[in-house]
């Protein structure tokens, strides 16, 4: 009777590690080969059908269908609890959808390899179990799904991170360790990360939430070049604030569906100019507010 | 020291020791990060079934404590990811059933008792062969191998699962290699330290290491070098003082622990004040200073 236990055992053993190995193989033979697919075509950046999100039974999403062109700029705007956030994660397939569907570049979700083109920039700097990391480590972090394994990093690497540091001015920072950051300079840690993988379709869930005034401008100016460079940009925002001048259209959500889908609600004036660089400092925004009534001073949460 | 070199069992010990002070800091600073620390003391119950069902089929106690406790930890990964709320409770559960197991297995065992467990629960670095060395080695380096070709990854999934899969990581797949590299270090640690005091080898070293550093890659170099200072010394200590090696190892991590957030307090308390005005760091100084001096020597 034992003998017979033990041989079943080591039966269901191999098996589970044939199991593991073939998985192992053919996970990562997918996935070295992930930048081979070309998707030049003109499939849209994010395409959502129908899609439907339940948590424990309670609809968060449902019947949303949206498509966003490569090069647009899109914010994705509701009050709290109707769904802009879960809409975002569904589209990078972080909460499984109950219904419906989602494309990147085409490729639906599961079949989809080209993880390299995104730059996911969650809603902040997860603490995990505290062991310390420089702001460096973590930048250069976001070229995992680029980089070769066992190789140092390339000249051309290293270029693409100083330059994801510089561009929201945390150059001199990069060997402190991110716990030591205020909120706003984490934030921009986690938008640098994502730029150092040099993607062309950002996912930036609720990046100005609590964030200093100096950041506000470092990211706005950071949305702005991507623009120019023609990249896709998907913005989770409490509120448009800042970032308005740079929003191309806006996806307002309630209650799970899709209120409104369209061209932002235009800025007036000065700020209407075509180029002009909607930031500014919020700090004294109590005695600007009253003479330029368009500035909006975003709020925490 | 010459005189402890010249016995060969001691020279195996210290051979074993110096893999296990290496390997488990290594598996610890993920372990950490990921905020399962305790998971090494719950693969260490599991191995104990392991050890026994060993003795049972009269095969090597170590091959099938490696086996039963890499599945063990695919289990409880599995739990982890399925059956969220519960999860504490559900890992519980397995942890009993791992000790439960073991002892009543040991008892079906022919010539054995609980007391054969002894050995592996607080460790016999003295008695280990060299076949067990062998084995050990074999283990460090599939372990230490497995996080070099992994290492990236596993960074980014321990700072961030969902990070990890937006950047189209094999989630599931990484947490499965983080879990069954754990289970194997408990295994090759377990001849030294013991199952019991396993996890504080990936634990401890690693939590004395943060206090004394800024950088992920510095925090884990330096968890190796008190890992394996920790173990040359408990294990040296107890051989001239005559007390078990394994609690003499992780005393040692402890004290290093103590004088690593001593230092590190003050090392901040400088940086601090050296950007404020000078006068807010009178209280909780003095008490920590004396004890700064005495434990920075004893590594």
């Amino acid at each position: 009777m034992r003998r017979r236990g033990s041989g079943g055992n080591r039966t269901i053993l191999t098996t589970v590690f044939v199991f593991l190995h073939t998985w192992t193989v053919s996970t990562l033979a997918t996935g070295t080969t992930a930048h081979s697919r070309a998707s030049d075509g003109p499939a849209p950046a994010v395409r959502v059908v129908d899609a439907a999100v339940a948590y424990d039974r309670a609809t968060v999403l449902d019947g949303v269908n949206l498509e966003v062109p490569a090069g647009q700029t899109l914010a994705i705007l509701g009050p709290n609890g109707s769904g802009k956030s879960t809409l975002m994660r569904a589209m990078l397939g972080l909460v499984p959808l109950s219904a419906g569907r989602v494309e990147l570049h085409g490729a639906p979700l599961r079949g989809f390899r080209d993880w390299g083109r995104i730059g996911y920039v969650p809603q902040r700097l997860s603490a995990g179990g505290g062991v310390p990391a420089t702001v460096r480590e973590v930048v250069t972090s976001g070229q995992v799904a680029r980089r070769r394994r066992l190789h140092r990093a390339g000249p051309d690497e290293r270029a693409a991170v100083d330059e994801a540091l510089e561009a929201v001015d945390l150059a001199d920072r990069s060997r402190d360790s991110v716990h030591e950051l205020s909120g706003g300079q984490q934030q921009r840690v986690l938008i640098a990360r994502a730029l150092a993988a040099r993607p062309d379709t950002f996912f930036m869930d609720e990046p100005m939430a609590g964030v200093d005034a100096a950041s506000q401008r470092a990211l706005a100016r950071t949305v702005t070049r991507l623009a120019a460079q023609g990249a896709t940009v998907v913005l989770v925002l409490h509120e448009p604030g800042p970032l308005e001048p740079l929003i191309g259209r806006s996806v307002v959500l309630s209650g799970g569906h899709v209120a409104h889908d369209g061209a932002p609600p235009r800025p007036e004036g000065d700020c209407a100019r075509p180029g002009h660089d909607h930031v500014h400092p919020h700090a004294d925004a109590e005695h600007a507010a009253a003479a330029l009534p368009d500035i909006e001073v975003p709020r925490r949460g | 020291m010459a005189e402890m070199l010249q016995l060969d069992f001691m020279r195996r010990a210290l051979l074993a020791a110096v893999l296990v002070g290496m390997v488990a800091p290594v598996i610890g600073t993920f372990l950490v990060q990921r905020r399962l620390a305790l998971l090494g003391d719950g693969i260490g119950h599991v191995a104990l079934t392991g050890v026994a069902l060993g003795f049972l089929t009269s095969t090597s106690p170590v091959a099938t404590a490696a086996i039963v406790s890499a599945l063990g930890a695919v289990l409880i990964e599995l739990v982890r990811v399925r059956a969220r709320t519960s999860g504490d409770i559900a890992l519980a559960l397995l942890f009993y059933g791992g000790i439960a197991g073991g002892v009543l297995l040991i008892g079906l065992a022919p010539g054995t008792t609980t007391a054969t467990l002894t050995s592996y629960l607080f460790g016999s670095v003295s008695t280990v062969s060299s076949g067990d060395i062998v084995m050990v080695a074999v283990l460090a380096a599939l372990v230490l191998g497995t996080v070099g070709y992994f290492g990236r990854e596993l960074f980014v999934l321990c700072q961030d699962e969902e990070v990890a899969r937006a950047h189209g990581l094999p989630v599931r797949l990484l947490s499965l290699i983080v879990a069954v590299t754990a289970a194997l270090t408990v295994v090759l640690s377990m001849r030294v330290v013991g199952v019991l005091l396993v996890s504080a080898l990936m634990v401890v070293p690693v939590a004395a290491a943060q206090q004394l550093s800024r950088s992920f890659r510095i925090t884990l170099a330096l968890a190796v070098a008190i890992g394996v200072a920790s173990a040359l010394g408990g294990l040296s200590t107890a051989y001239y003082a005559d007390v078990a090696p394994g609690a003499a190892i992780v005393l040692l991590t402890l004290a290093v622990f103590t004088a690593a957030v001593a230092v590190g307090y003050l090392v901040r308390g400088v940086r601090g004040s050296a950007r404020r005005t000078r006068g807010g760091e009178g209280a909780p100084d003095p008490g920590t200073m004396p004890q700064t001096e005495q434990g920075g020597v004893a590594p």
